[in-house]
């Protein structure tokens, strides 16, 4: 392995240098985007361990499939996604051993999302930003998997009903149905903590 | 003969002359060690710190039972020629002492004594009390 | 209001309708308090979502997360962690060093053969010999050396079938 000191060395170049065997290159690019790809296996997952495990697969495969990166992207974009597939099969492999539960039946929303009362108060009003990431984060957890994997490829990946219907494999109706579920819930959790706060 | 080209000669030259220097001094002072308790598992679930791809790439050519292996505690300390320091690991109590020449001794209390060198790069795997767990020990930097 | 009015509110928002239902359900909001409410509670919690995502760390070292990743990519392809050398000089390099350092590895043995003390301290047999001394008489101890590595094994007879 190469003893050069890649850390003021641009992504571009590192990518390039990865690509012709340099690990320690390689090894530079995991430094530096390894949170982000950690928080996106963690968010999907909300487990650490889990997260933890997932990011490192993500990164093997990175390296792998390292020929395939044409630039079309940024390198953590690129990254994310893996992460998010790896994420999905692990979900996926995940459900096919979990006992039916309140939650698995309630995957689909059921209808409960259009009874809910319309919150009127902007629950994130008042909180610090801080705060409101902590809250934010506990909310998220209490979102199904299923639930939880929409809201979080759509808000923070910003991907369209569509690419998540193709990603997740499920139908557009069924992204839309799940998202609006998971507005409404994190919308309700958010404004509980809201009014503990007042 | 063309291999003997001047520039050759100056690095063979400057490289002995490193070399020289640093194997004068070797030996002598004090002598950094490091001692890991490292346990071995066939079991695929285990979960752990793995050792590091040099110790991991030692063990796994010696004859031993294991196919992955975990590192429990680590400890780096100096000694004087002469002195030694007293562990606990695996349940076992060791004594490290330096005797010179980059040699050292360890002691397993009520177990048996080892007399082995430790250059750089050299390494010295023992057993101790506690099952499927043994000793690293081997100078470090 | 039925779910699917629900669910066309909500791809209003996130801008995946065409132009011209994109415009009808507008005027909706505009008329009808219910959809102008739901619309702003989705708004308002996208909002929330999408400029306060939880900033979150690997639980890890770099060296711990790092040594997982670098073992199974050498696992798994170790000939590719290897830089190749398209260099013109590469061939040269090749023989060159490895005779270099030979060279001067035989000269600086015998550099550093004179400089170390000939007195032999307390009785300690030669520099790379393990000697091995068991407390019970009855007790063995096995002893593996792999010159490859610099790896010494001794194992105390108590516990062999850890070893194969």
């Amino acid at each position: 392995m190469s003893d050069k000191n890649y850390s003021s060395t641009d992504d571009e170049s590192l990518v390039k240098a990865a690509r012709k065997g340099e690990l320690a290159a390689f090894e530079e690019l995991v430094f530096r985007h390894r949170d982000p790809i950690y928080a996106r296996a963690f968010s999907m997952t909300r487990n650490e361990q889990d997260a933890v495990d997932l990011s490192q697969e993500a990164w093997i495969k990175g390296w792998q499939r390292l020929g395939q990166f044409q630039g079309e992207s940024s390198f953590t974009t690129w990254m994310t996604r893996i992460v998010i597939n790896l994420c999905l099969d692990h979900l996926r492999r995940q459900k096919r051993h979990r006992t039916d539960s309140i939650e698995a039946m309630d995957d689909e929303g059921g209808g409960v999302e259009r009874q809910m009362p319309v919150v009127t108060v902007n629950p994130t009003a008042g909180l610090e930003r801080a705060e409101l990431r902590q809250k934010i984060d506990g909310a998220l957890g209490q979102l199904s998997a299923e639930h939880r994997t929409v809201l979080v490829l759509h808000e923070f990946e910003e991907m369209e009903y569509k690419e998540i219907a193709k990603t997740v494999g499920c139908s557009i109706g069924t992204v839309m149905s799940r998202l609006f579920y998971a507005r409404r819930k994190m919308a309700a959790l958010l404004a509980g903590v809201r009014n503990e706060n007042d | 003969m063309k291999f003997l080209t001047m520039t050759r000669l100056v690095c063979a030259a400057l490289f002995f002359l490193l070399f020289a220097v640093v194997t004068a001094h070797a030996g002598d002072g004090t002598m950094k060690l490091e001692a890991q308790l490292v346990v071995g598992s066939n079991d695929p679930q285990t979960k752990g710190k793995p050792v590091s791809p040099q110790i991991e790439r030692k063990l796994k050519r010696l004859p031993l039972k294991w196919g992955s292996y975990f590192v429990v505690s680590s400890q780096q300390f100096s000694l004087a020629q002469d002195e030694s320091k007293a562990l606990v690991l695996g349940g076992s109590d060791l004594v490290v002492k330096y005797i010179g020449r980059e040699r050292v001794e360890l002691t397993l209390v009520n177990r048996g004594k080892i007399s082995q060198s430790l250059h750089q790069d050299q390494t010295l795997v023992t057993n101790v009390k506690d099952e499927n767990s043994f000793i690293v020990l081997r100078q470090v930097n | 209001m039925n779910e699917e009015q629900q669910l066309k509110l909500q791809a209003f928002l996130d801008g995946e309708l065409p132009e011209r239902e994109a415009r009808e359900i507008l005027a909706w909001t505009q008329r009808d308090g219910a959809a102008a409410a739901l619309l702003a509670e989705l708004k308002n919690t996208r909002q929330a979502l999408v400029k306060s995502e939880p900033h979150l760390s690997v639980p890890e070292s770099r060296d711990f997360f790092w040594s997982k990743i670098e073992r199974e990519i050498q696992r798994l392809e170790p000939e590719t962690a290897r830089t190749p050398d398209a260099s013109l000089f590469a061939g040269l390099r090749r023989w060159f060093f490895p005779a270099v350092a030979l060279g001067a590895l035989v000269i600086a043995g015998l550099i550093a053969y004179l400089n170390t003390p000939k007195t032999v301290v307390d009785g300690v047999a030669d520099a790379d010999t393990t000697t091995v001394e068991t407390t019970l008489a009855s007790a063995d101890a096995t002893t593996y050396r792999d010159a490859g590595e610099g790896t010494t094994l001794v194992w105390f007879s108590d516990d062999t079938t850890a070893i194969n």
